[in-house]
Formats: structure tokens, C-alpha cells, sequence
């Protein structure tokens, strides 16, 4: 009776729901990893559709495929094919539905990108206002001149 | 950019602790750090910010650096003068979770006879040492023959090939001065294909001689000399170089020889780390800050070790029995020394011998055990293991390479 019962639960599939409408159908296993999903489920357990309020529809499609793939060759080559905004709005994502190892991958991916950018570009990636004075800022890139060696042209 | 990110961005990193950004930047390393530091005023104290700091340690002894793959830990044992607890020198390998197992790794047989060996810069390059003899397996103490100093050789234990360096003309040139033979590097420079070995000699006057003669000779200059395997010759180089620390030992980065160092200055000794880089044979030196020491403590031991990739210089507060670690960010650039982690107090323990993998500390005690301390969790251990107070930790990754070109 017990063994049927997992077998049922391992192949029982849930429905995503996406901020844009799409929906997903995925085994619960899968949707497990994400613990803001696991969350909703242990509160309502007859729920079928899980709406995602925070994630468009076409980074949903690449959590779920990441969560179904990741090894370790996968995920090296998982973030080559995204451009930063993808790279940010999926961090989001794995941020909000609580994945860790996709968030892992994701941080060190953007923190490669901009390890040899200048400030300004950083501060468009992130959306920053600068609040230094330019007196302060005149002083930092004085003192610490070295830093700014061999930066990539923006 | 979508309005939902901006709006979401906006909120997000103007909350007090930036978290994502925050730990997207604990993964940079120091250099992006100290540039992004004209950002933003809260990125310009984030080695302040404790939260930060966290982090960024965390993700400092976590980095799988491949400077690590493939590698095994070695203990170098030597102690010549010991009245038999210990054998003059050997070697070992460590292995296990908490490094109880130990293997015997024998000396090559270089002379017919059983010799003992000391490792000059606890370094293996390429799976090389490169070795010094210390004399013959039942004479040590016993004094040996002046051409005998400073033999080396160099040697792959995992395919026993072995290369007798021959021996330096510049020690003996003058036959009214005994030389003191100090070694500063061995390494690989990859530009050439070659491996290196440079050596500084200070000359002292010899005294079984006549010594009105000697001191009428004057002042014999100490010198810089560079073996390369290519051309299997000695030249000297016409360098004005700090000198490593007396009792100090250096580490090897790709292709630079590093050492602590310290070279007079009109009233005051000036300690340098000093980087020597072997495809141009040039140097740079490396101070360090000020405000590098938290207390104003007479007693500081310096040593210099490979942690995690960088290179670190551990500071020992003897007499409060801490450590403080401190890694360099950029070779050059004193203000890139930045400190991570503080040891301690740890009252029993006399001096670190090494640096493990992710972050193992090994030290020994003042009762000669050698136990390693773990940065993440904070755990001293014994190796069950006991050391005289010249031993090293080294990591050795081996190779079947042949060095020797046919």
C-alpha cells in the first residue's frame, strides 16, 4: 500500500502558473527543488496549480529545464546562453522560488561578467545610483589607480 | 530594462544589507572589489561590513582552485641534530579524513650510498623537488667537506628521474673565502620550458688561513646566482634584491618565486615580500601596510604560505598566541594586503608548518604534536604525529612528465 503510494506521488504532476498566463505541467519531484513551491505545498496539499506571480513565462521554461539537467557540465555551459538581463531576471527568479544551486550558479556567473568592468558599467547592470560626491569618487580611483588597470572598455 | 526589474532592483538594493548584489560580489575577487569600491558608498567599506565579510570568507576557502586538483599532502621532516627521536630527515605522505595514515616516500638513491636530503623551499614544481644533500645516512653531525655544500639535484618521485645539478664555480672562487650558499627559488618558467634555481652567496673570510692575508683581501661582495636546467649552468645576476629572512621559506606561484625579505635602510630594517619572476629574471617588492599589525607587539612572526590560491602571510602574535591571516590581492600593491581570518588565541601551539587544502592549518605545538585547524569550522585536531621544530607541510601534485630532454 505505502509503495504504491510513492510510486502515485513520484509521477504526480502540478501545474506552474507564470506572471504571463503560460502554465507548466512538471512532476512534483522536480517542483520540490523549488523550496518556495515545496513551501506552498506542505500548506495546501491538495493544490494543483501553483501560481507564480514573479516569473515570466519564458524564464520559468529555463529554471525547470536547469533543474531537470544540472550536473556539473551543465551548469558550466548553462549561463553562456544568456545575456546579462536574462542572467538577472533568472537570478530573480531562483531567488524568489528559493532554489539554491541555481542561485549559486547564477551569482558566480554575473559576478564573472563583471569582474573586469569599470564602475559605470556595474552601475547600469545593477541599476545603482552613484552617491559619491565627485570629490570622493576623484579620491578612490586616485588611491586605488592599480585597480583600474587593464579594465575592459565598456 | 523591464520595468518589473528596475522596480525590483530599485527596492532591493536600497535595502541596508544589498543582499544579491552582496553576494554576487563576495564571489570577485580583490582587485574588482577595490575598483567597484567608486560604485557606491556602501561598496566603498564592504570589508567593513561583517555580513559582507562573511560571505566573502566563506567563498574564499570553498573556491575549488585548481591549483588544488590532483593533489596530495606531504610532510618534510628534518631534524639533523636530534639525538634519536627523530630521523635526520624524511618524507611522508598524509592521507585520510583527518590525516592518521602516513607513507614513507624513500630518498632517490643518488650516490650508491644512503643519503638524507633537505628540500629547498618546500616546493614541488611540476611534480619536481628540488633537493639538497645533507650527507650520508650515519654521518650526519659529523661535519662534511666544504665542496660538498649546496649539492642539489632534481628529482620526480613518481618516476624516480632524478638530475645531479652540478656544482655552482661562484661558491668556491676564491680559495680565502668560505661562502654561506642560501637558497631563494626553484621553479618552472613556462616562456622557456625550463626550470630555474636561484640562490644568493654571502662570503665570510676563511678562517684555517692566513688571516692578515684574508682581511688584506677586503670585502668579497655577496652575489645572486640562477642555475637553468636548459643550459645545465650557473651565472650570476647582477641584482640588488632583498634577501629572504633568516629561517624563512618562500612559496611558488606560476612562475615567480616569492620570499619574505627584508633589505637595510638608513636606520631601519624594511621587511618586503619579494616576487621574483623567472622568465625575465626581475623583481618586484610588495610592503606591507602600517596598519597591518593590530597590536603594537615586539614579538611577530612572519610566515608566508599559499592559501587557497593567494598568497598569504600569517602573522603570529607570539605573545598573545594569534594568528592573523592576511592574503594579497595584487603583487605590488601593499594596499591589496587584506586580513580574513584571526586565529586564536591558541596558547600551545608554536608555529604554522604548512597549508592544506581548503583551509587546513597545520602548526605545531610546543609538545612537538602536529595538529591542523580548520578555518570553516573553527577545529583543532591532532594528526598523531610528532615534529621537531623544522617541519613542513607541502601540497605535491604528481606527474609522470619526463623534465629531462633526451
Amino acid at each position: 500500500m505505502a509503495e504504491e503510494k510513492s510510486q502515485a506521488s513520484s509521477s504526480k504532476m502540478l501545474t506552474l502558473k507564470a506572471s504571463d498566463g503560460v502554465l507548466f505541467e512538471v512532476e512534483l519531484n522536480i517542483a520540490k527543488e523549488m523550496k518556495t513551491v515545496q513551501a506552498y505545498i506542505d500548506d495546501c496539499e491538495d493544490i494543483e496549480t501553483i501560481p507564480i506571480p514573479n516569473v515570466l513565462g519564458k524564464h520559468l521554461a529555463i529554471v525547470i529545464e536547469y533543474i531537470k539537467k544540472t550536473n556539473e557540465e551543465y551548469d558550466a555551459e548553462f549561463e553562456k546562453q544568456w545575456n546579462m538581463d536574462d542572467l538577472q531576471l533568472l537570478l530573480l527568479a531562483a531567488n524568489y522560488l528559493n532554489i539554491s544551486g541555481l542561485q549559486e550558479c547564477l551569482c558566480k556567473a554575473i559576478a564573472k561578467r563583471i569582474e573586469n568592468k569599470s564602475p559605470e558599467y556595474v552601475r547600469k547592470v545593477f541599476n545603482i545610483e552613484n552617491d559619491h560626491s565627485p570629490e570622493e569618487e576623484a579620491k578612490l580611483r586616485k588611491e586605488y589607480k592599480w585597480a583600474f588597470e587593464g579594465v575592459d572598455k565598456d | 530594462m523591464d520595468k518589473l526589474l528596475a522596480a525590483t532592483t530599485k527596492k532591493v538594493s536600497n535595502h541596508i544589507y544589498d543582499d544579491p548584489a552582496f553576494v554576487i560580489l563576495s564571489k570577485l575577487p580583490l582587485k574588482s572589489l577595490i575598483r567597484f569600491r567608486c560604485v557606491r558608498k556602501s561598496w566603498s567599506v564592504l570589508f567593513q561590513n561583517s555580513y559582507f565579510m562573511d560571505m566573502f570568507r566563506r567563498n574564499f576557502l570553498s573556491k575549488d582552485h585548481s591549483y588544488y586538483n590532483d593533489t596530495s599532502l606531504l610532510l618534510y621532516h628534518f631534524a639533523p641534530w636530534d639525538d634519536g627521536n627523530y630521523e635526520p630527515s624524511a618524507l611522508y605522505s598524509l592521507f585520510g579524513e583527518r590525516f592518521e595514515k602516513t607513507v614513507k616516500i624513500d630518498w632517490p638513491n643518488l650516490y650508491q650510498v644512503p643519503y638524507y636530503f633537505n628540500i629547498y623551499g618546500s616546493v614541488s614544481v611540476n611534480g619536481i623537488f628540488c633537493i639538497e644533500d645533507i650527507g650520508r645516512v650515519g654521518s650526519i653531525g659529523q661535519g662534511c667537506n666544504i665542496e660538498e655544500l649546496g649539492r642539489i639535484a632534481l628529482w620526480n618521485p613518481a618516476t624516480d628521474e632524478c638530475k645531479v645539478i652540478p656544482p655552482s664555480p661562484f661558491p668556491f672562487e676564491s680559495p680565502c673565502w668560505d661562502p654561506l650558499i642560501e637558497f631563494h627559488g626553484f621553479g618552472y618558467c613556462q616562456g622557456s620550458d625550463d626550470y630555474k634555481v636561484i640562490r644568493h652567496l654571502t662570503f665570510f673570510p676563511r678562517t684555517d688561513g692566513d688571516r692578515e692575508e684574508t682581511w688584506k683581501d677586503g670585502y668579497h661582495e655577496s652575489l645572486w646566482e640562477i642555475y637553468c636546467l636548459k643550459y645545465n649552468s650557473w651565472r650570476k645576476l647582477d641584482l640588488d634584491m632583498p634577501t629572504q629572512f633568516a629561517g624563512g621559506a618562500g612559496v611558488y606561484t606560476d612562475g615567480v618565486c616569492h620570499w619574505w625579505g627584508e633589505s637595510e635602510s638608513q636606520n631601519d630594517v624594511e621587511v618586503y615580500l619579494v616576487s621574483f619572476y623567472l622568465n625575465n629574471e626581475t623583481f618586484v617588492k610588495t610592503s606591507i601596510p602600517s596598519n597591518m599589525d593590530y597590536i603594537d607587539s615586539a614579538i611577530v612572526f612572519r610566515h608566508l604560505n599559499i592559501l587557497n590560491g593567494s598568497i598569504g602571510l600569517i602573522s603570529n602574535y607570539a605573545e598573545t598566541g594569534t594568528f592573523h591571516i592576511s592574503i594579497l590581492g595584487e603583487v605590488g600593491i601593499k594596499e591589496s594586503w587584506i586580513k580574513l581570518f584571526i586565529v586564536g588565541p591558541l596558547p600551545c601551539v608554536e608555529h604554522p608548518i604548512g597549508i592544506g587544502k581548503k583551509g587546513d592549518i597545520f602548526f605545531r605545538k610546543k609538545d612537538n604534536e602536529l595538529v591542523w585547524f580548520n578555518l570553516n569550522t573553527q577545529k583543532i585536531e591532532e594528526i598523531g604525529f610528532k615534529g621537531d621544530s623544522y617541519c613542513q607541510i607541502l601540497i605535491y601534485k604528481e606527474s609522470f612528465l619526463p623534465f629531462l630532454k633526451e
